[in-house]
């Protein structure tokens, strides 16, 4: 079955691919037409390359403690103009918006639409990078994301860098270093070594994070020391992986432990990619926990269909400061395309 | 330093290690010296020669899609081999340019292009659609043991070592025992990577100049378009390859134009092309089935013949693209000895 035709059609065809996920390996969508926009989305103009890239999703999160429920739409895009120097430096330059429209809110949010901006300049000495572009060492050394919409809360350093800053990413053989200083003399260091041993592929990661952290109520501010370390091995077309972290904070004549642990799972079999994580710690004594279950079903190129189950339960408080409160849980429902 | 660019990262610690090896001399310093004259001149004749841009995994105009039924698209993670690689699903098409860029040996990357592929309509095609369909299939009951071993061995994905890198480990193997010098390993060297890279040169013009479909979309979703008379060219919606089908057009292969390239060269280098050697896979590591497999050949063609093969077996490749990505890999390194880097009397 191949549908030519028109965009119902194809929404028909899509709901029930989604609705039986076994029989959809019979069903040819045609991709071709999806991707129709390739071709004028990239060009060459002199000695530079332009990429444009674009992201749009629709999420219906269903509350399942009975809350109200909400559909949003994300759009985001990328532009990038690239191109080799003469000293064959590779420079680029990227703009990244991200329009967040939420219909269940009761007045229209003022950051409605976000952007970035980022400089690059790299050679076989490394990459340096300039302007938004916080979250490099934390890419570089993160557990793996969840499939489709799972979202594991708590899984990272409370602290934060600001947006603006500078970064440096170097290789040596199986030795990635990553750096990153804020406008606000914050910084992250990251060392990832990946190498195949054996018939597996493993992955070791560590971080050390000096940022600051606003509580929850924003009633004080820490300054944020943290260390953090994950282990990951790849089998075949799984990946297993552990973390685990230790954050100190201090701020305001107050100064809190807090430590976590992380593990998770993700298996790709076709178009189909499971995840399952779980995350454990501790704010001084008291409990985080999270886990969550993600899907994603890819329909064509660039077209997926996306779930996310999440839990998250932490609540901790100390001398009338609310640290952290978070308590939810939440499916994800989303049909996301890409190009 | 030309390895440092190609290779994107600065070879501190294997550069201090390498050159400790040797006291300190002036035949070192100016050993020292004329190695960075030497890499910067490679780096100067390759800036700019078009591979920046070829990077990006859109067409730029480069090659015109063709519109019939022929045209390749996007192929999806249908592969039967278990365990075996994660990759993205329906991913856009790699290199579309890298067919464009300056070649070191050919004097374009079109002088080795092949001939036209098959009528979709002809007996021969109908004959090539029931090979894969029936031998390249996940459970095919005509593919051996040893046919489904070859498919995986020689698999050498972009997740892993991929073709060049296997063929360099080979001319590694067979060249450092046969007393060569220095330089004439260098030599041989750099004779095997130029023709490997301009291998991927012919392969990629060839494979975006022809534009043509691979297996895994021709007999899950296409066959009915091919308007073929024979009762054989039935569309088989279910049907997964072997091994996982690469993100780009089948015509010709990339592994054949590779493999008869390097054993070519390796055989003119060595003087002969019946070596009997044995070999293992250098990726157990998302292939794990590999692990204390050895394989044994009689001869550099036999090698670059099971490489070709093993796409035929993998279901991943029609027999045309083999044959004819042998015959241009051959031909380009039999130009690239006679013309290319001529030995000093």
């Amino acid at each position: 079955m191949t549908v030519r035709k028109t965009m119902p059609l194809l929404g028909c065809v899509l709901l029930w691919v989604a609705a039986a996920p076994l029989q959809a390996q019979v069903v040819s969508l045609n991709y071709e037409r999806l991707s129709s926009l390739e071709d004028p989305l990239a060009a060459e103009l002199g000695d530079v390359t332009y990429v444009l890239n674009g992201l749009a999703d629709l999420p219906l999160f269903l509350d399942l403690d009975g809350d109200a429920d909400r559909i949003e739409s994300i759009t985001n895009f990328q532009f990038e103009a690239s191109t080799q120097l003469s000293n064959r430096w590779l420079a680029a330059l990227t703009y990244f918006g991200q329009y967040v429209s939420d219909s269940a809110a009761e007045t229209a949010s003022e950051e409605d639409y976000t952007d970035n901006l980022a400089l690059s300049v790299g050679s076989y000495w490394g990459t340096v990078l300039l302007g938004n572009v916080s979250g490099i060492v934390r890419e570089q050394t993160r557990r793996l994301r969840g499939a489709g919409n799972a979202s594991l809360a708590f899984d990272d350093t409370l602290g934060r860098l600001g947006d603006d800053g500078g970064g440096y990413l170097v290789r040596f053989g199986p030795w990635l270093f990553s750096s990153l200083i804020d406008d606000d003399d914050s910084f992250d260091l990251g060392v990832t070594y990946q190498r195949p041993t054996g018939t597996r592929d493993y992955r070791l990661a560590a971080r050390y994070t000096d940022s600051t952290y606003t509580a929850e109520d924003g009633s004080r501010t820490f300054d944020s020391t943290a260390f953090s370390g994950v282990a990951e091995v790849i089998f075949g077309s799984s990946r297993w992986d552990i973390g685990a972290g230790y954050e100190h904070l201090s701020g305001e004549g107050l100064k809190l432990e807090r430590w976590y642990t992380s593990a998770g799972g993700r298996l790709k079999a076709g178009v189909l990619s499971i995840s399952l994580e779980g995350h454990y710690g501790q704010i001084e004594g008291e409990d985080e926990v999270s886990a969550a279950f993600g899907i994603q079903y890819d329909l064509a190129r660039g077209l997926s269909a996306n779930l996310g189950l999440n839990h998250t339960d932490g609540t901790a408080s100390r001398e009338g400061t609310s640290i952290v409160r978070a308590r939810d849980n939440k499916a994800v429902l989303s049909m996301r395309y890409s190009f | 330093m030309a390895a440092e660019e190609a290779f994107q990262q600065p070879f501190l610690f294997d550069r201090a290690a390498f050159l400790k090896r040797f006291p300190a001399s002036e035949a070192k310093t100016l050993g020292v010296e004329w190695g960075r004259q030497v890499g910067r001149q490679v780096l100067k004749m390759r800036t700019n020669d078009g591979s920046e841009p070829s990077e990006v995994n859109y067409y730029l105009g480069r090659y015109e899609r063709r519109e019939d039924s022929l045209r390749w698209r996007p192929t999806g993670p249908f592969y039967g081999a278990k365990p075996g690689p994660a990759f993205a699903s329906f991913d856009r098409c790699l290199y579309p340019g890298h067919g464009r860029i300056k070649p070191w040996t050919m004097t374009s990357g079109s002088q080795f292009r092949v001939e036209g592929f098959y009528d979709p309509a002809s007996p021969e095609f109908a004959e090539e659609f029931d090979t894969i369909r029936r031998l390249g299939s996940a459970n095919s009951s005509t593919r051996t043991t040893d046919e489904s071993e070859i498919a995986i061995f020689w698999e050498d994905g972009p997740w892993g070592i991929t073709p060049p890198g296997h063929f360099l480990y080979i001319a590694m193997q067979l060249l450092q025992d046969r007393g060569l010098s220095f330089m004439e390993l260098a030599h041989a060297f750099a004779l095997i990577g130029m023709t490997q890279c301009d291998a991927s040169i012919n392969a990629w013009d060839n494979k975006f100049h022809y534009d043509i479909v691979r297996p895994e979309s021709a007999i899950r979703v296409r066959a009915p378009a091919f308007r073929n008379p024979d009762p054989r060219v039935a569309l088989e919606p279910g049907w997964l390859s072997y091994i996982p089908t690469p993100e780009f057009p089948a015509y010709t292969s990339g592994h054949s134009t590779f493999g008869a390239a390097a054993a070519e060269m390796i055989a003119l280098i060595y003087g002969r092309d019946d070596i009997a050697f044995s070999g293992r896979s250098p990726d157990e590591v998302l292939w794990p089935q590999l692990r204390g497999v050895t394989r044994h050949w009689t001869s550099l063609t036999q090698v670059a013949e099971e490489n070709g093969i093993s796409r035929i077996y993998g279901g991943v490749h029609w027999s045309i693209d083999n044959t004819q990505g042998l015959r241009a890999g051959r031909a380009l390194a039999r130009h690239a000895f006679e013309s290319t880097l001529p030995k000093k009397a």
